[in-house]
């Protein structure tokens, strides 16, 4: 016996077993098994215990329940898949609702932005052009200053008149 | 002449109600069986088993034809299986609490409801017979998942190696140890070494 035909087989055995092997180590197999008693033990045991597990048989079933079962389950499946959407129209339209509000907030949010900086611009160029009108009344700045103190109704009219002596 | 398993599964694809009938009739006994000696439990096996069903009429028109329609189907089948096993090995887990189910050295994690003994095929065998057979499904039981279905699907559905390891989703190398060391440790179990 050689080295190769003395080593015990151990997965070998299996692929053996399967009639698996290619002939070459098929042949090398066999010839250990002719000089091993242990191995062909092996052998048969596991040929025992495979029979065993195939003999068995597992419960009957009424095959004609079992389909009609099957049948069932498959159609509420089915009409879970259709409908599913529709089985959820609140989280739907959660999304859809926070979906649209982000995509406006994208879009109009910038435009929006630069709309408030145009107005805030227009608005500190129209108090300049206020204040240019009024550039003589406060060329009578300390009268003006006292306005709040004097509160001296006589003085504003009085401004005002100059100023419509000044236009005629 | 008789439609192949490939063809009626193309079928099945395209909505073909009674395609999907016939192999229902076909493969039914073969899905359960299998079911079952990975879930030893009844009710299980039928509900994962149907399940199975659902999901080949779902996803016929994913089967490519590479593999046999067979090796495609068990494939489907055995992972449901082995996530059944999964999800209700915590509660098995509680049950077998306190009795000090597991034996030592036992990895699977299985308890004594896995170790229901499989039912006699025959009334007639006698109590040795059906006390081996008890003996044999306790020993099976002790497997882990993956060994027991190597073993089964080897022993029940005489699948080749390369089909197991397909269904497996493994190399054949690792089908050919899970079948070894599951043959080992059912032949220690079984006290014949």
């Amino acid at each position: 016996m050689s080295d190769m035909d003395s080593r015990h087989p151990e997965t070998e055995l299996i692929a053996y077993l399967k009639d698996e092997l290619p002939q070459r180590s098929r042949e090398t197999v066999a010839r250990h098994l002719d000089g091993c008693a242990d191995c062909r033990s092996t052998l048969t045991d596991f040929r025992t215990l495979l029979a065993g597990v195939a003999a068995t048989t597992a419960p009957s079933v009424a095959w004609q329940r079992y389909r009609a079962e099957l049948r069932q389950r498959l159609e509420s499946e089915a009409g879970r898949h259709r409908w599913s959407w529709w089985r959820r129209p609140f989280p739907v339209a959660v999304s859809a609702g926070l979906a649209a509000a982000v995509l406006a907030l994208v879009v109009l949010a910038p435009s929006a932005w630069r709309d408030e900086r145009r107005v805030v611009d227009g608005l500190s160029g129209f108090e300049e052009a206020v204040l240019g009108t009024r550039l003589d009344m406060l060329r009578q700045y300390p009268v003006v200053e006292r306005l709040d103190l004097l509160e001296d109704l006589d003085v504003i009219r009085q401004l005002d008149g100059l100023e419509a002596r000044r236009e005629s | 002449m008789e439609m192949s398993d490939e063809v009626l599964c193309q079928r099945v694809a395209d909505r073909d109600e009674a395609a999907f009938d016939q192999l229902v009739e076909r493969y039914q006994g073969r899905a359960y069986r299998l079911a079952w000696s990975i879930l030893r439990d009844a009710e299980e096996a039928r509900d994962v088993s149907q399940e199975a069903f659902i999901r080949l009429y779902q996803s016929a028109a994913s089967f490519g034809g590479r593999a046999r329609f067979s090796t495609w189907f068990y494939r489907l089948l055995v992972n449901l299986c082995l996530d059944q096993r999964r999800k209700t090995k915590w509660w098995r887990q509680i049950f077998a609490g306190s009795d000090g189910a597991g034996r030592p050295g036992d990895e699977s994690g299985e308890t004594l409801l896995d170790r229901q003994p499989a039912p006699s095929t025959d009334p007639l065998e006698g109590m040795a017979k059906e006390r081996e057979t008890d003996q044999l499904w306790t020993a099976v039981g002790t497997l882990s998942p993956q060994q027991r279905a190597v073993v089964i699907l080897q022993a029940q559905e005489e699948l080749s190696t390369k089909e197991i390891a397909t269904i497996l989703k493994c190399s054949e190398a690792t089908v050919r140890v899970h079948l070894h060391r599951a043959l080992i440790t059912l032949r220690r179990t079984m006290g014949n070494e």
